[in-house]
Protein backbone atom coordinates (compact mmCIF):
# COMPACT_ATOMS: atom_id res chain seq x y z
CA UNK A 1 0.00 0.00 0.00
CA UNK A 2 1.36 3.38 -0.96
CA UNK A 3 1.10 5.95 1.78
CA UNK A 4 1.53 9.68 1.53
CA UNK A 5 1.24 12.41 4.12
CA UNK A 6 -0.32 15.73 3.25
CA UNK A 7 0.54 18.73 5.40
CA UNK A 8 -2.40 21.01 6.13
CA UNK A 9 -3.21 23.86 8.47
CA UNK A 10 -4.45 22.76 11.89
CA UNK A 11 -4.98 26.14 13.50
CA UNK A 12 -3.41 29.55 13.09
CA UNK A 13 -2.77 32.01 15.88
CA UNK A 14 -1.09 35.43 15.66
CA UNK A 15 2.34 34.08 16.62
CA UNK A 16 2.29 30.50 15.43
CA UNK A 17 0.79 28.49 12.60
CA UNK A 18 0.19 24.89 13.62
CA UNK A 19 0.05 22.40 10.80
CA UNK A 20 -0.88 18.76 10.92
CA UNK A 21 -0.53 15.77 8.60
CA UNK A 22 -3.17 13.60 6.98
CA UNK A 23 -2.60 10.16 5.51
CA UNK A 24 -3.47 9.31 1.94
CA UNK A 25 -3.58 5.53 1.55
CA UNK A 26 -3.88 4.21 -2.00
CA UNK A 27 -5.35 7.54 -3.13
CA UNK A 28 -7.89 7.56 -0.27
CA UNK A 29 -7.53 10.40 2.20
CA UNK A 30 -8.12 9.62 5.89
CA UNK A 31 -11.23 11.18 7.39
CA UNK A 32 -9.21 12.89 10.09
CA UNK A 33 -5.81 14.47 10.32
CA UNK A 34 -3.39 12.78 12.71
CA UNK A 35 -3.84 15.56 15.29
CA UNK A 36 -7.62 15.40 15.12
CA UNK A 37 -7.29 11.66 15.78
CA UNK A 38 -5.29 12.49 18.89
CA UNK A 39 -7.88 14.91 20.29
CA UNK A 40 -10.77 12.71 19.20
CA UNK A 41 -9.34 9.77 21.18
CA UNK A 42 -9.59 11.74 24.42
CA UNK A 43 -12.49 14.03 23.63
CA UNK A 44 -15.06 12.17 25.68
CA UNK A 45 -12.77 10.74 28.33
CA UNK A 46 -14.07 12.53 31.41
CA UNK A 47 -11.35 11.07 33.60
CA UNK A 48 -8.75 13.27 31.97
CA UNK A 49 -10.75 16.26 30.85
CA UNK A 50 -8.53 18.67 32.75
CA UNK A 51 -5.43 17.26 31.09
CA UNK A 52 -6.93 17.59 27.65
CA UNK A 53 -8.09 21.13 28.46
CA UNK A 54 -4.55 21.97 29.49
CA UNK A 55 -3.13 20.55 26.27
CA UNK A 56 -5.55 22.66 24.23
CA UNK A 57 -4.63 25.76 26.18
CA UNK A 58 -0.91 25.04 25.84
CA UNK A 59 -1.36 25.24 22.08
CA UNK A 60 -3.44 28.38 22.32
CA UNK A 61 -1.00 30.16 24.63
CA UNK A 62 1.99 29.17 22.52
CA UNK A 63 0.16 30.47 19.48
CA UNK A 64 -1.20 33.64 20.95
CA UNK A 65 1.29 34.74 23.54
CA UNK A 66 4.62 32.94 23.81
CA UNK A 67 5.50 31.75 20.33
CA UNK A 68 6.95 28.29 19.78
CA UNK A 69 9.81 28.88 22.18
CA UNK A 70 12.21 25.92 22.35
CA UNK A 71 11.86 25.65 26.15
CA UNK A 72 8.21 24.83 25.73
CA UNK A 73 8.86 21.59 23.87
CA UNK A 74 10.15 18.21 24.93
CA UNK A 75 12.90 16.83 22.76
CA UNK A 76 12.09 13.38 21.43
CA UNK A 77 15.04 12.37 19.24
CA UNK A 78 14.38 13.84 15.76
CA UNK A 79 11.00 15.26 16.78
CA UNK A 80 9.47 17.13 19.71
CA UNK A 81 6.46 16.66 21.94
CA UNK A 82 4.00 18.62 24.02
CA UNK A 83 3.11 19.41 26.76
CA UNK A 84 6.11 21.29 28.12
CA UNK A 85 8.08 19.56 30.85
CA UNK A 86 5.62 19.76 33.65
CA UNK A 87 8.20 19.02 36.33
CA UNK A 88 9.50 22.52 35.95
CA UNK A 89 6.03 23.83 36.54
CA UNK A 90 5.10 21.29 39.19
CA UNK A 91 8.34 22.04 40.99
CA UNK A 92 7.27 25.56 41.57
CA UNK A 93 3.66 24.70 42.09
CA UNK A 94 2.29 26.98 39.44
CA UNK A 95 0.24 24.30 37.82
CA UNK A 96 -0.54 21.60 40.30
CA UNK A 97 -1.09 18.25 38.66
CA UNK A 98 -0.45 16.35 41.88
CA UNK A 99 -3.82 14.65 41.58
CA UNK A 100 -2.86 13.11 38.28
CA UNK A 101 0.88 12.94 39.04
CA UNK A 102 1.83 14.44 35.74
CA UNK A 103 0.42 15.01 32.32
CA UNK A 104 0.76 11.66 30.63
CA UNK A 105 -0.48 12.65 27.22
CA UNK A 106 2.15 13.10 24.56
CA UNK A 107 1.39 14.97 21.38
CA UNK A 108 4.32 14.50 19.06
CA UNK A 109 5.26 17.34 16.77
CA UNK A 110 8.04 19.03 14.87
CA UNK A 111 9.00 22.58 15.76
CA UNK A 112 10.42 24.22 12.65
CA UNK A 113 10.74 27.74 13.99
CA UNK A 114 9.30 30.06 16.63
CA UNK A 115 6.29 30.46 14.38
CA UNK A 116 5.83 27.12 12.60
CA UNK A 117 5.00 23.80 14.25
CA UNK A 118 3.71 20.61 12.66
CA UNK A 119 1.57 18.53 14.99
CA UNK A 120 1.34 14.77 14.65
CA UNK A 121 -0.49 12.16 16.74
CA UNK A 122 0.21 10.87 20.24
CA UNK A 123 -1.23 8.97 23.13
CA UNK A 124 -1.34 8.24 26.84
CA UNK A 125 2.16 7.42 27.97
CA UNK A 126 2.55 4.57 30.47
CA UNK A 127 6.32 4.19 30.49
CA UNK A 128 9.19 6.67 30.57
CA UNK A 129 10.62 5.02 27.48
CA UNK A 130 8.22 5.57 24.57
CA UNK A 131 9.55 2.42 22.90
CA UNK A 132 8.24 0.42 25.87
CA UNK A 133 4.77 1.96 25.83
CA UNK A 134 2.24 0.31 23.53
CA UNK A 135 0.11 3.45 23.46
CA UNK A 136 2.68 5.92 22.21
CA UNK A 137 5.26 3.71 20.47
CA UNK A 138 3.63 3.80 16.99
CA UNK A 139 3.13 7.56 17.22
CA UNK A 140 6.63 8.12 18.54
CA UNK A 141 8.06 6.10 15.65
CA UNK A 142 5.86 7.87 13.13
CA UNK A 143 6.99 11.22 14.51
CA UNK A 144 10.62 10.25 13.89
CA UNK A 145 9.81 9.27 10.30
CA UNK A 146 7.73 12.40 9.66
CA UNK A 147 10.40 14.65 11.14
CA UNK A 148 13.16 13.14 9.03
CA UNK A 149 11.08 13.35 5.84
CA UNK A 150 10.05 16.95 6.46
CA UNK A 151 13.57 18.05 7.40
CA UNK A 152 14.80 16.32 4.24
CA UNK A 153 12.30 18.27 2.15
CA UNK A 154 13.42 21.51 3.81
CA UNK A 155 17.09 20.71 3.19
CA UNK A 156 16.33 20.05 -0.48
CA UNK A 157 14.35 23.31 -0.69
CA UNK A 158 11.24 21.36 -1.68
CA UNK A 159 9.60 22.96 1.36
CA UNK A 160 10.30 26.54 2.36
CA UNK A 161 9.77 28.49 5.54
CA UNK A 162 8.72 32.02 4.77
CA UNK A 163 7.00 34.67 6.86
CA UNK A 164 5.78 32.21 9.46
CA UNK A 165 4.37 29.80 6.88
CA UNK A 166 5.46 26.52 5.40
CA UNK A 167 5.22 26.64 1.62
CA UNK A 168 6.09 24.60 -1.43
CA UNK A 169 6.03 25.18 -5.18
CA UNK A 170 4.53 21.73 -5.41
CA UNK A 171 2.17 20.00 -2.97
CA UNK A 172 2.97 20.10 0.74
CA UNK A 173 3.20 16.33 0.86
CA UNK A 174 5.73 13.57 1.39
CA UNK A 175 5.88 9.84 1.01
CA UNK A 176 5.58 7.79 4.24
CA UNK B 1 -8.94 24.91 6.97
CA UNK B 2 -8.61 24.95 10.75
CA UNK B 3 -9.64 21.96 12.83
CA UNK B 4 -13.29 22.23 13.86
CA UNK B 5 -12.74 19.64 16.58
CA UNK B 6 -9.91 21.60 18.15
CA UNK B 7 -11.90 24.83 18.05
CA UNK B 8 -14.75 23.06 19.83
CA UNK B 9 -12.38 21.74 22.50
CA UNK B 10 -10.92 25.21 23.06
CA UNK B 11 -14.35 26.69 23.58
CA UNK B 12 -15.20 24.30 26.40
CA UNK B 13 -12.09 25.05 28.49
CA UNK B 14 -12.95 26.83 31.77
CA UNK B 15 -11.57 30.34 32.08
CA UNK B 16 -9.71 29.48 35.31
CA UNK B 17 -7.84 26.63 33.60
CA UNK B 18 -6.77 28.99 30.86
CA UNK B 19 -5.48 31.51 33.40
CA UNK B 20 -3.71 28.79 35.36
CA UNK B 21 -1.92 27.47 32.29
CA UNK B 22 -0.86 30.92 31.19
CA UNK B 23 0.56 31.71 34.61
CA UNK B 24 2.34 28.38 34.71
CA UNK B 25 3.92 28.86 31.31
CA UNK B 26 4.94 32.43 32.07
CA UNK B 27 6.79 31.43 35.23
CA UNK B 28 8.32 28.32 33.70
CA UNK B 29 9.78 30.39 30.88
CA UNK B 30 11.07 33.00 33.29
CA UNK B 31 12.77 30.34 35.38
CA UNK B 32 14.32 28.76 32.28
CA UNK B 33 15.55 32.16 31.17
CA UNK B 34 16.87 32.99 34.62
CA UNK B 35 18.77 29.71 34.94
CA UNK B 36 20.20 29.99 31.46
CA UNK B 37 21.28 33.59 32.00
CA UNK B 38 22.81 32.73 35.35
CA UNK B 39 24.41 29.57 33.95
CA UNK B 40 23.21 27.50 36.87
CA UNK B 41 21.80 24.01 37.10
CA UNK B 42 18.57 23.03 38.78
CA UNK B 43 20.56 21.80 41.80
CA UNK B 44 22.32 25.12 42.10
CA UNK B 45 19.02 26.83 41.75
CA UNK B 46 17.68 24.74 44.64
CA UNK B 47 20.61 25.96 46.74
CA UNK B 48 19.76 29.51 45.93
CA UNK B 49 16.22 28.83 47.03
CA UNK B 50 17.44 27.52 50.39
CA UNK B 51 15.75 24.16 49.90
CA UNK B 52 17.32 20.79 50.64
CA UNK B 53 18.19 18.67 47.63
CA UNK B 54 16.03 15.89 49.00
CA UNK B 55 13.05 18.16 49.19
CA UNK B 56 13.67 19.59 45.76
CA UNK B 57 14.05 16.12 44.27
CA UNK B 58 10.61 15.28 45.63
CA UNK B 59 9.26 18.42 44.03
CA UNK B 60 11.06 17.50 40.84
CA UNK B 61 9.39 14.10 40.76
CA UNK B 62 6.17 15.82 39.79
CA UNK B 63 4.39 13.59 42.31
CA UNK B 64 4.68 15.85 45.30
CA UNK B 65 1.54 17.08 46.97
CA UNK B 66 2.25 20.72 47.56
CA UNK B 67 0.93 22.17 50.78
CA UNK B 68 -0.66 25.57 50.86
CA UNK B 69 2.48 26.88 52.58
CA UNK B 70 4.68 25.49 49.81
CA UNK B 71 2.52 27.15 47.23
CA UNK B 72 2.59 30.48 49.03
CA UNK B 73 6.36 30.26 49.34
CA UNK B 74 7.00 29.41 45.70
CA UNK B 75 4.50 32.00 44.58
CA UNK B 76 6.32 34.63 46.64
CA UNK B 77 9.66 33.55 45.26
CA UNK B 78 8.38 33.46 41.74
CA UNK B 79 7.15 37.01 42.01
CA UNK B 80 10.64 38.09 42.97
CA UNK B 81 12.15 36.02 40.19
CA UNK B 82 9.95 37.78 37.71
CA UNK B 83 12.14 40.89 37.97
CA UNK B 84 12.88 41.76 34.35
CA UNK B 85 16.37 40.86 33.27
CA UNK B 86 17.93 43.60 31.18
CA UNK B 87 19.99 42.46 28.23
CA UNK B 88 22.35 45.38 28.64
CA UNK B 89 23.04 45.30 32.35
CA UNK B 90 25.69 43.13 33.82
CA UNK B 91 24.08 42.67 37.23
CA UNK B 92 21.20 40.31 37.88
CA UNK B 93 19.46 40.72 41.21
CA UNK B 94 16.71 38.74 42.87
CA UNK B 95 15.38 39.66 46.26
CA UNK B 96 13.31 37.39 48.47
CA UNK B 97 12.31 40.00 51.02
CA UNK B 98 10.92 42.54 48.63
CA UNK B 99 13.73 45.04 49.25
CA UNK B 100 15.22 46.57 46.19
CA UNK B 101 18.96 46.24 45.98
CA UNK B 102 21.27 48.96 44.77
CA UNK B 103 22.59 48.37 41.28
CA UNK B 104 26.14 47.76 42.52
CA UNK B 105 26.67 46.41 45.99
CA UNK B 106 29.16 43.57 46.01
CA UNK B 107 30.57 44.91 49.30
CA UNK B 108 27.37 44.00 51.06
CA UNK B 109 27.84 40.35 50.25
CA UNK B 110 29.09 38.18 53.06
CA UNK B 111 31.93 35.80 52.17
CA UNK B 112 30.64 33.06 54.43
CA UNK B 113 27.42 32.86 52.47
CA UNK B 114 28.92 32.79 49.03
CA UNK B 115 28.13 29.74 46.94
CA UNK B 116 30.16 29.52 43.79
CA UNK B 117 28.89 27.63 40.82
CA UNK B 118 30.83 24.40 40.32
CA UNK B 119 30.17 24.57 36.61
CA UNK B 120 31.56 28.04 36.41
CA UNK B 121 34.64 27.01 38.37
CA UNK B 122 35.13 23.93 36.23
CA UNK B 123 34.61 25.70 32.96
CA UNK B 124 36.66 28.63 34.05
CA UNK B 125 34.60 30.95 31.96
CA UNK B 126 34.67 33.47 34.76
CA UNK B 127 31.47 35.17 33.77
CA UNK B 128 30.11 34.86 37.27
CA UNK B 129 31.96 36.04 40.28
CA UNK B 130 29.59 34.69 42.88
CA UNK B 131 26.18 33.53 43.85
CA UNK B 132 25.36 34.89 47.24
CA UNK B 133 22.70 34.90 49.89
CA UNK B 134 22.97 37.89 52.19
CA UNK B 135 21.76 38.15 55.74
CA UNK B 136 18.54 39.87 54.74
CA UNK B 137 17.53 36.79 52.80
CA UNK B 138 18.16 38.46 49.50
CA UNK B 139 19.55 36.38 46.68
CA UNK B 140 22.04 38.10 44.47
CA UNK B 141 23.57 36.69 41.35
CA UNK B 142 26.38 39.00 40.39
CA UNK B 143 27.50 38.84 36.82
CA UNK B 144 30.64 40.35 35.44
CA UNK B 145 31.04 40.77 31.70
Amino acid sequence: MEKWLHIEEFITFPKVTFYTVRFERDSEMDDMSETDKFFHKFENNLEHTRELDAMSIFLKKIGERFGAHRDLFRHERSAEALPPKIKMMARFGFFDFSETDDIKRRLYCLRLSDSVVILFNGGFKTNDDPEKCDNVRPHFRDAQIFAKRINGKLNNKDFLLSKGRLTSDDELAFRY
Amino acid sequence: MASALFKKLLERVPKETEEEVERSMTHALRIHKLMRKAGISEVEFAQLMNESEDRISRWLSGMYNFTTQDLIKVETLSDKFSTPISKNKSTLKITRNGNKLASKQPKSLQKSNIIESDNQKKNGRGKFASFSVNTQASIVVEKYE
